[in-house]
């Protein structure tokens, strides 16, 4: 009877050891799972990235760089996203220097071999802006510290950069963007203060007087490229955007069918006239 | 016969005298002919314009920009139009008719024209007038400009005080026309976007051209 006693209660502990294993194994296996989905994020845009790399440059995505560089942009913003800190520091240094560097090799120059070059070079110029204007907010924040406040051997590179950034934002996504066409919805109204809040960012940086660009590598007819931010141009784009979006307010009807969804549109409307309002405060220290 | 009348009755409203019947000038600017004068025609009464200035606009893009259109600016009575900075806009008063001509040097969707106006209304405070959004709603309605094609704003007063506006989008494809019936000012409303306070760099280089 003991022996059976001793047997079962072996029995009860062993299958128990094993229970708890598997009860161990299971309550891991969350943490595996996450592990090799990451792994497999991480796979995934190491792939994205090399491949937007590629098509970045590809002829064919380059052939329209003006106004907006419509083929390229959407490979910039992969790349953007899926690259690393360093990997973005080390692309505006080898870029920027291609880009003032190289030289059109011909005595006396064709103006079709001008143009050609000169397209070229906007080619890479235009896919660096890109790239610049969609690097995610919180990865621009580890830029800034790893390599302007870690002086880094590209901080020089970095300050380009954000000022391509600032330029694609200014000129291509809100300019020949979503003020072409007008803040028609308040969608891009959201958007554009978004995008407004970026520039702003850049522009309250405790360094923005060292943002700056300055490009010697194109060839007449095209001018040298040099510009350094100026944080007033923050309170100009609020402000523009505060004209557009305050007649938008006024005018706003719901389109067919969006009767249900008008109060919840109205109330986004006056968050971000509201935003708007605040941020021009801040800059003009009037309420 | 009546087939004949309805197909007169259908020619003479598809048809209409051009808004601007321009004078040919000496010079160009970006292959586009600088004229010396024109005739408005205007709700079937003509006037005599003088052409005061001309000037190429153009959008900043990424490097170069890009060149939208030469415009040329004409008005009744050249000796009183002020040719500064200041004193442009102040001397509409002074006319009786006002054009502008823009010929375009790209395709341009009628939306961004829209816009672009509604930009240079909103710097000189005129963006929320009833009268501006109904000309702008008239923009849309002539539709996206074309290159080499020409979009000309006209503004006529009449001794009541009130003033006539007419705009005319022309293409290869033809002409389309629209105008509306404003109070005092609308000439000077209009004339803002190219005399008044500027909406970006390239406005300004464009007013400065204007009044040399």
């Amino acid at each position: 009877m003991k022996g059976l006693v001793l047997l079962l209660t072996l029995a009860v502990v062993l299958t128990g050891c094993d229970a708890i294993d598997a009860a161990k194994a299971t309550k891991n296996m969350p943490k595996k799972m996450d592990d090799t989905v990451k792994k497999m994020d991480e796979t995934e845009c190491a792939l994205k990235q090399g491949i937007s790399f590629e098509a970045m440059l590809k002829e064919e995505n380059g052939r329209v760089l003006t106004p907006v560089p419509f083929d390229l942009m959407p490979f910039a913003k992969r790349f953007a996203e899926c690259s690393s800190d360093q990997d973005l520091a080390e692309l505006a240094y080898l870029w920027m220097k291609k880009i003032n560097e190289v030289t059109l090799d011909i005595p006396s120059p064709t103006e079709a071999q001008i143009e050609e070059f000169n397209h070229r070079q906007l080619h890479v110029y235009s896919a660096l802006q890109a790239v610049a204007g969609f690097i995610p907010h919180d990865k621009v924040v580890r830029i800034i510290q790893d390599h302007v406040y870690g002086s880094s051997a590209y901080q020089d590179s970095v300050f380009e950069l954000l000022m391509l950034r600032m330029q694609f934002i200014r000129d291509v996504r809100l300019e020949n963007g979503l003020f072409s066409k007008g803040l028609i919805n308040v969608g891009r109204v959201e958007l554009a203060v978004e995008l407004a809040d970026e520039v702003d960012y850049l522009a309250r940086l405790p360094f923005a007087g060292s943002i700056g660009i300055s490009v010697t590598g194109f060839v007449e007819p095209f001018p040298d490229v040099k510009e350094t931010l100026d944080p007033a141009q923050a309170l100009a784009m609020w402000q523009k955007i505060k004209m557009k979006a305050e007649r938008l307010n006024v005018d706003m009807k719901p389109g067919p069918g969006e009767e249900g969804t008008f109060p919840a549109s109205k109330a986004k409307m006056a968050q971000a006239l509201n935003k708007i309002n605040q941020r021009i405060s801040s800059w003009t220290g009037r309420p | 016969m009546k087939y004949m009348i309805l197909a007169a009755a259908i020619w003479s409203g598809a048809v209409h005298a051009d808004l601007l019947t321009l004078k040919a000038g000496s010079s160009q600017k970006e292959n586009v002919n600088i004229s010396t004068g024109a005739t408005a025609s205007i709700e079937g009464a003509s006037y005599e314009l003088t052409t005061v200035g001309s000037g190429l606009r153009k959008k900043k893009v990424v490097i170069v920009p890009v060149k939208v259109y030469v415009g040329q600016l004409l008005v009744s009575d050249a000796a009183r139009f002020v040719k500064t900075a200041q004193g442009a806009l102040p001397s509409i008063e002074n006319q009786t008719t006002v054009a502008f001509s823009m010929t375009f040097l790209r395709d341009v969707p009628a939306s961004n024209i829209k816009e672009a106006f509604h930009g240079g209304f909103d710097v000189n405070n005129l963006g929320s007038d009833a009268e501006v959004n109904a000309f702008l709603a008239l923009v849309d309605q002539v539709g996206a400009a074309e290159n080499n094609g020409t979009l000309t704003v006209a503004v006529t007063k009449a001794a009541d005080g009130s003033e006539t506006l007419a705009i005319e989008n022309k293409k290869a494809s033809g002409a389309t026309l629209k105008t509306m019936k404003a109070g005092k000012g609308m000439a000077s409303k209009i004339m803002a976007l190219w005399l008044g306070n500027v909406a970006d760099d390239y406005a300004g280089e464009l007013k400065a051209e204007l009044l040399q």
